[in-house]
C-alpha cells in the first residue's frame, strides 16, 4: 500500500537529508512539502527543498507558508550560524531562482489531509507554525491524519538552544502548544533521541560519502559548518541528523525501539523553559497522554535506511 | 460609501451595534463574521442572523473559531444570558450561516476592497487573528480596525485589570496589537464614561416605540439583573454600540491618543491586561489610537436615528 506523505520543512541541511530519505523510500508518495522559517529564513528554506527535490529526479509541489511565529517575531541567524548562511553548507550549490508551487502551505495543508482524510502521514521537521495555523482555521483536520511525526522537543534530558529546550518548538512555541493540544496522533521524535541514534562522527560521514552517489556526497557534504560548529562548542568534530532519524520513525515505525505515550505540554512563559517541552513521565499532572514520546530507535535500521535513499 | 467587516461574539450589546451599523446611512455592511465569546459560536451565529433579518438586511454572516487560540474559553452566558440575547424568547435557532469560513472571509473582502474597508470587532480577537496569521498583508490593506476591547485607562471589567474580549483570547489580542492594522481602540472605560444607560434611558430608547427601539431594550434583561445584583443599580452598558459610534463617525471619539499597546500574555489578573504606553516608558512606537473619551450625546442620537 502507498504511504501519503505531506512534509513541513524549514529546509536546512539535515532537512535535506530527510527529503532525500522520504522522496527515495519505496512506496511513499510525498504529496507536498509544506515550508517555514526557522533554521533559515522562509525564502531559502523554499528555495532549498525545491533544489533538493529537484536532486532527487522528484516532481512534488512545494509550497510557501508562514514566514513569522504565531506571537514573537522571528530573529534569523541563530540557525544559520550552524548550517551555513544558505542553510545548505555554504559549498556553492546553485540556490535560487526555483519557483515553488501557487497556493499558501496552510491551506495546502487542510487540503491534502482532506484529499487522502485517513491515509496522511504527516511529517514536521521545523517550527510547527504552519500546522498550528492549519488547525486553528480547520480544526477537523486533526482527526483526518494517520499520524503526525514531529521533529521537535525532548523526550528526557537536555534542550539544543536552551539548557531545557529544542530549537523547532522554541522557535514558535506557541505553535507547538496548539498541535500538541489538538488531539491530531503525535509521535515526537526529541533532540534526545538524535543524540542517542543518530551522531555521525567523522568515520561515519566518510563511510556515508564513500557510496560516492551524487546524494551520497550531497547528504556529507552540506553538513560542513554544522561540523564546524560542534567542534567549535563540543569540542568534537560530527554532525547529527535530527530530522533524518524523525523521517525515518515516520517512514517505518519500527525504528523507533521505545516509545512511551504520555502527556506532553509546551512552557509559553519567558527565561530559559521557554519552549521546552514538558514531558509528563510520572503522570503526575492526571492529564491522559496526548504524544507517543520516541525515547529512542534503532541506529542500525537508521543508517540502513538512509544508505539505501542515497544508492 | 463605508465599507465595513464586523466581527462580532454576538449577545446583547453586539445586536445593538449591529442594529446601529445595518441601518446607518451611506454605509454597506459586506460580511459579519462570528467568534467565540459571549456564547457559544454557534449561538452567536444565530443571534447575528435574527438581528441582520430583523434590520431587513441582506447581509452574509459566517462561521467562525469556535475557540481561543490557546486556551479554553469561558463564555459571558451569565451576563448576556444562555442564548446571550437575554433569554427573551426569541427564536434563535435554525438558521443557516453563509457558507465559508470567517477567517478565509476576511482575507477575501480586505484584499477584495484593499484601502476601502474599515473592521470593526466586537469581540475575542481570533478570527482577525487567524487571518493575520494566514495573510500577514491584510494588515495594511484595512482604512482601519475599530475594536471594542481592552482599557485604555482605569479597571477592567474581568479581572481587575483585564476587559473581556481581550481577556477571553489574549493570545489572538497580542496577534492584532503586533499586526502593524491601524487601530482604533475602545476600552471598557469608554464605555463605563459614555454608554451606561439608567432606567431613565431606557425608558427613553424604549419609548420611541418601534420593533428595533423594543428589541435593543428587551434583550438587555439579562445584562440589567447580572448590574444590579453586582452593583445594586438598575443600568446595563452598551459598550459594542459606543464602539460603533466611532466606528461609523470618527467625531464620536472626544479624545484619542497614540498610544503602544501591549498584550500580557503572563498567568495571574494580569492575564488579558491591555499595556497602554502613556508615558512612553517603553520608548516602543505607537501602535494603537486609543480612545478615551466619546460624546454621550453623539452615541445616543445616532442610536435612536438608527431604531427609528
Amino acid at each position: 500500500m502507498v504511504k501519503h506523505l505531506i512534509i513541513d520543512t524549514d529546509t536546512c541541511s539535515d532537512e535535506a537529508v530527510a527529503l532525500v530519505m522520504a522522496l527515495r523510500h519505496p512506496g511513499v508518495v510525498v504529496e507536498a512539502i509544506t515550508t517555514v522559517y526557522g533554521g533559515v529564513p522562509l525564502d531559502l528554506a523554499v528555495q532549498n527543498a525545491l533544489y533538493t527535490a529537484e536532486l532527487c529526479g522528484v516532481s512534488v509541489p512545494v509550497y510557501v507558508g508562514c514566514a513569522q511565529p504565531v506571537l514573537r517575531a522571528y530573529k534569523p541567524g541563530g540557525g544559520q550560524a550552524v548550517h551555513g548562511m544558505d542553510g545548505m553548507g555554504d559549498i556553492g550549490l546553485p540556490l535560487g531562482g526555483r519557483r515553488p508551487a501557487p497556493g499558501h502551505a496552510v491551506d495546502a495543508l487542510i487540503e491534502a489531509i482532506h484529499h487522502h482524510a485517513g491515509e496522511v502521514i504527516l511529517v514536521t521537521l521545523g517550527p510547527l507554525t504552519n500546522l498550528a495555523v492549519a488547525l486553528l482555521r480547520d480544526p477537523s483536520i486533526a482527526g483526518e491524519v494517520r499520524e503526525c511525526v514531529v521533529m521537535g522537543g525532548v523526550g528526557i534530558g537536555p534542550g539544543n538552544v536552551t539548557p531545557v529546550a529544542e530549537a523547532n518548538v522554541w522557535g514558535d512555541p506557541e505553535a507547538a502548544q496548539i498541535v500538541f493540544q489538538s488531539g491530531m496522533p503525535l509521535t515526537m521524535v526529541g533532540i534526545d533521541v538524535n543524540n542517542r541514534a543518530a551522531v555521525f562522527d567523522p568515520p561515519d560521514a566518510v563511510a556515508l560519502r564513500a557510496i560516492g552517489t551524487p546524494l551520497a556526497h550531497f547528504c556529507v557534504d552540506i553538513q560542513g559548518p554544522v561540523m564546524a560548529f560542534m567542534e567549535s562548542r563540543l569540542g568534537r568534530r560530527m554532525f547529527s541528523l535530527p530530522d533524518p532519524i524523525a523521517m525515518a520513525v515516520a517512514l517505518n515505525p519500527a525504528v523507533a525501539t521505545v516509545v512511551k505515550p504520555c502527556y506532553v505540554s509546551v512552557d509559553l512563559s519567558d527565561g530559559l523553559t521557554r519552549g521546552q517541552t514538558i514531558v509528563d513521565h510520572l503522570e503526575v499532572t492526571g492529564r491522559p497522554a496526548n504524544v507517543k514520546v520516541v525515547l529512542d530507535a534503532s541506529r542500525e535500521a537508521f543508517v540502513s535506511m538512509l544508505y539505501s535513499a542515497v544508492r | 460609501m463605508k465599507r465595513l467587516i464586523i466581527d462580532s461574539d454576538t449577545g446583547s450589546d453586539d445586536a445593538v451595534a449591529l442594529v446601529m451599523a445595518l441601518k446607518y446611512p451611506d454605509t454597506k455592511v459586506e460580511a459579519i463574521t462570528v467568534g467565540f465569546g459571549n456564547v457559544p459560536m454557534e449561538q452567536g451565529v444565530q443571534n447575528a442572523i435574527y438581528t441582520v433579518e430583523l434590520c431587513g438586511a441582506d447581509v452574509p454572516v459566517y462561521a467562525g473559531l469556535d475557540r481561543p487560540l490557546i486556551r479554553e474559553g469561558r463564555t459571558g452566558q451569565y451576563v448576556h444570558g444562555e442564548d446571550g440575547m437575554g433569554d427573551i424568547g426569541l427564536p434563535l435557532s435554525g438558521k443557516k450561516p453563509a457558507p465559508g469560513h470567517a477567517v478565509d472571509v476576511l482575507i477575501d473582502t480586505i484584499n477584495r476592497y484593499a484601502g476601502d474597508i474599515t473592521l470593526v470587532t466586537l469581540g475575542p480577537l481570533m478570527n482577525v487573528a487567524v487571518a493575520l496569521l494566514r495573510d500577514p498583508s491584510i494588515a495594511h490593506k484595512v482604512n482601519d480596525c475599530v475594536i471594542m476591547g481592552g482599557v485604555g485607562y482605569g479597571y477592567g471589567n474581568v479581572t481587575p485589570v483585564a476587559e473581556y474580549n481581550i481577556w477571553a483570547d489574549p493570545e489572538a489580542a497580542q496577534i492584532v496589537f503586533q499586526s502593524g492594522m491601524p487601530l482604533t481602540m475602545v476600552g471598557i472605560d469608554v464605555n463605563n464614561k459614555s454608554a451606561v444607560f439608567t432606567e431613565a434611558d431606557s425608558a427613553a430608547l424604549r419609548g420611541i416605540g418601534t420593533p428595533l427601539a423594543e428589541f435593543c431594550v428587551d434583550i438587555q434583561a439579562k445584562l440589567i439583573n447580572y448590574v444590579s445584583e453586582r452593583t445594586g443599580i438598575r443600568s446595563f452598558s452598551l459598550p459594542d454600540p459606543i464602539t460603533m459610534g466611532v466606528a461609523l463617525d470618527p467625531f464620536m471619539a472626544t479624545e484619542v491618543k497614540n498610544l503602544f499597546v501591549n498584550v500580557e500574555l503572563g498567568d495571574g489578573y494580569t492575564r488579558g491586561q491591555t499595556v497602554v504606553d502613556h508615558l512612553h516608558v517603553t520608548g516602543k512606537a505607537p501602535n494603537t489610537k486609543v480612545v478615551l473619551d466619546a460624546s454621550r450625546e453623539g452615541f445616543i442620537t445616532m442610536l435612536h436615528n438608527a431604531v427609528r
